[in-house]
């Protein structure tokens, strides 16, 4: 069974598929979460939390798009970059609720996206990796601040200490680069 | 939709992929994605595959062994838990979901969303029971001007097609049989509620299951309870608007002043006082307890007035002299501080001086190919000075090196004068003394490479200098010279 199916199904309250999509993206997404939050137990708390939200909302999946890979790791990823922010982030932020975690943490995949699921991706896992490091440092740099650190641009600008527009321009060539690094088989 | 408009958000597109848009371009980008069908929706897929795809190389790393069995433990109770839990994604912009919050004047609402916030971050506790619990009480989201946020899907706000929902059938029969889950209200309110809803069942046990009333029913009006209440009549009632038992002590208080007045009236006891200054202190004490004006005018008045002005001028006169004291203490240490200061800076300098001189010793020395030294003692005028008088005998220099030449008469300085037979001939210029100088170079010296013995002296002269050696010898010091061969 797919990644899709499998997800398609837990939004049926399916246990079993739940279990099975678990064993197949609990390393990575605790990879993932532990990168993001460092502190070992609120890592082992969200992670957790990632699975449960995943199979609460497994309903918004738009089972068109049919890849399970960018929603549930772009989920995983918010929820991190949320828990982290909540943690360490000394700006107010807005009460955690059903409708926030709805609006905010499940991710609003593109309807046009390309499918992919686990498999792809491992797949080209070692390409992306390559083409990563075509970019220049400080696109590296840029990138892993926005993915890792959950930096927004105004962060990262503050953080850099350059104009907010340099930050975009900075995102936008990085991706773009990487991309057409992979499009074209650079990577 | 603005080229302009157009040109920004398509500029967001990756930003918005790496997750690193600020809240405020966040909500504005996401409204601007569903409400506009021409947006370059495929750009943006291939971005946020990218971004998903950017996670695949780190290394997978093995989760706590009880992940699973916690998770579904949470699973196996939110499940049971909370069925009323909106299945769809609320379009409602999130501006207004924290307005709404905001907004919001019930401090129990905020209370119980703070509790929900608290109870999700811990995975070991339901974090929607607190929520039934405050709805058994009369709950914030029953309060006038709530408002429940809409009801349409996100995906239904996309353009997407709605998705198969899972009904309630379909949903896995609850597996454990805790108390109160199946009360739970499934009903329409539930439905369309923000939070699940209890049942009455809950909150009376002895009430019947049914709901209490529906939304086109009036409310009931309340039960009339017969219940007696004992009253005391009007005339037992006590008279003060206070407690009896208050009322009565005040009662025995008053009364107990009252007979002591009657004791030891004031009047009586101010004529039965003869003097003044031997009036009883414990009258007196209890006049001015009870509130009585007492004079002042009489002369014990004026005798206290007297002692205590000059307890008060004593007092001040002690204070006085102690400050003066320690002022003069912290004059005393302030000025032995400065004289230590004044010794440290003098031996500073002295060392200072030593320096420079040895340095220029050094320089002598290294200017002379053989150099001799005469001691030169100080006269009965200057016992304390001492000093060395070094030379080069074919360079024909010197280097008078002195201490404890204290001062010098105004105008005047020394001279160094050697005497060769019966005459003196002077082996420097003048010199005026300077604290900080204890030395001199002297260049022009006699021949002293004869054989013979010299004497060496330094006389106090006037500053102008002197042809002939004066009698103020400052100190002395014999030269014994042997021919050399070469």
């Amino acid at each position: 069974m797919s990644d899709h199916e499998l997800l398609v199904n837990v939004a049926k309250k399916d246990v079993a598929a739940f279990k099975d999509l678990y064993r197949r993206y609990n390393k990575l997404v605790y990879a993932l979460v532990t990168k993001i939050i460092e502190e070992e137990a609120l890592a082992d708390t969200t992670y957790e939390e990632v699975f449960l939200i995943i199979w609460n909302k497994a309903h918004l999946y738009n089972v068109n798009s049919q890849n399970a890979y960018c929603w549930i790791i772009t989920l995983a990823r918010n929820k991190a970059i949320d828990t982290k922010r909540r943690k360490w982030n000394t700006t107010p932020m807005d009460p955690y609720s059903d409708d926030y975690e709805n609006y905010i943490i499940v991710p609003h995949l593109s309807s046009q996206i390309d499918p992919l699921d686990l498999e792809m991706g491992m797949n080209i896992s070692e390409n992306i990796e390559k083409a990563l490091m075509t970019l220049t440092e400080a696109q590296q740099h840029v990138i892993y601040l926005g993915m890792y650190y959950g930096f927004t641009q105004s962060e990262i600008s503050k953080n850099l200490n350059i104009p907010i527009q340099t930050v975009n321009s900075k995102i936008r060539i990085a991706l773009g680069s990487l991309r057409d690094n992979l499009l074209h088989g650079e990577g | 939709m603005t080229t302009e408009e157009k040109k920004k958000f398509e500029n967001l597109i990756q930003a918005f992929a790496l997750g690193a848009l600020d809240k405020d371009d966040f909500i504005e980008f996401v409204h601007y994605m569903e409400s506009n069908e021409d947006f370059a929706r495929q750009e943006l897929g291939e971005y946020q595959n990218l971004t998903a795809l950017l996670v695949s190389f780190i290394n997978p790393k093995e989760p706590p062994q009880q992940s699973l069995e916690r998770i579904l433990t949470r699973i196996d109770e939110l499940g049971n838990s909370s069925p009323s839990r909106s299945p769809e994604r609320k379009t409602i912009s999130f501006t207004k979901l924290t307005s709404f919050v905001e907004e919001s004047d019930n401090h129990g609402a905020k209370d119980a969303n703070k509790k929900v916030e608290e109870l999700i971050e811990s995975p070991e506790i339901d974090p929607y029971s607190i929520v039934r619990n405050d709805q058994a009480r009369p709950s914030f989201n029953r309060q006038p001007g709530f408002q429940r946020p809409g009801l349409s899907t996100q995906m239904n706000a996309r353009g997407g097609e709605p998705q198969e929902r899972p009904g309630a059938g379909d949903r896995p029969a609850p597996e454990r049989d805790e108390p109160g889950e199946e009360s739970v209200d499934t009903g329409a309110a539930a439905e369309s509620g923000f939070f699940p809803h209890i049942s009455r069942e809950q909150i009376l046990p002895d009430a019947p299951v049914e709901p209490l009333y529906s939304p086109d029913q009036q409310e009931p009006e309340p039960p009339y309870y017969d219940i007696k209440i004992d009253e005391p009549d009007a005339e037992d009632a006590p008279v003060h608007p206070i407690s009896p038992r208050r009322a009565r002590r005040k009662q025995l208080i008053e009364k107990e002043l009252g007979e002591e007045f009657q004791e030891e009236p004031v009047e009586m006891a101010e004529d039965q006082i003869p003097e003044p200054l031997t009036r009883e202190p414990g009258v007196k004490n209890r006049k001015s307890f009870r509130g009585n004006i007492i004079d002042v005018s009489g002369s014990v008045t004026a005798t206290a007035f007297w002692g205590v002005t000059a307890t008060l001028v004593i007092c001040f006169a002690i204070v006085v002299y102690f400050m003066f004291s320690m002022i003069q203490a912290s004059e005393e240490k302030l000025d032995n501080r400065i004289k230590e200061l004044g010794t440290a800076q003098a031996k500073t300098e002295l060392l200072k001086s030593t320096v420079v001189m040895n340095q220029n010793l050094l320089l002598f020395f290294s200017s002379v190919k053989t150099a001799g030294l005469v001691n030169l003692y100080g006269s009965d005028d200057f016992p304390e000075t001492f000093g060395k008088f070094f030379y080069g005998v074919k360079e024909r220099k010197g280097f008078l090196q002195f201490s404890n030449i204290m001062s010098f008469n105004s105008g005047k300085g020394f001279q160094l004068w050697i005497q060769t037979g019966e005459k003196y001939v002077k082996a420097g210029g003048i010199n005026i003394p300077d604290q900080n100088v204890e030395f001199f170079e002297l260049n022009n010296l006699p021949d002293l490479g004869q054989t013979g013995t010299f004497k060496v002296i330094l006389t106090e002269e006037n500053v102008t200098g002197s042809e002939t050696p004066s009698n103020t010898v400052i100190m002395s010091g014999l030269l014994i010279m042997k021919a050399q061969a070469n």
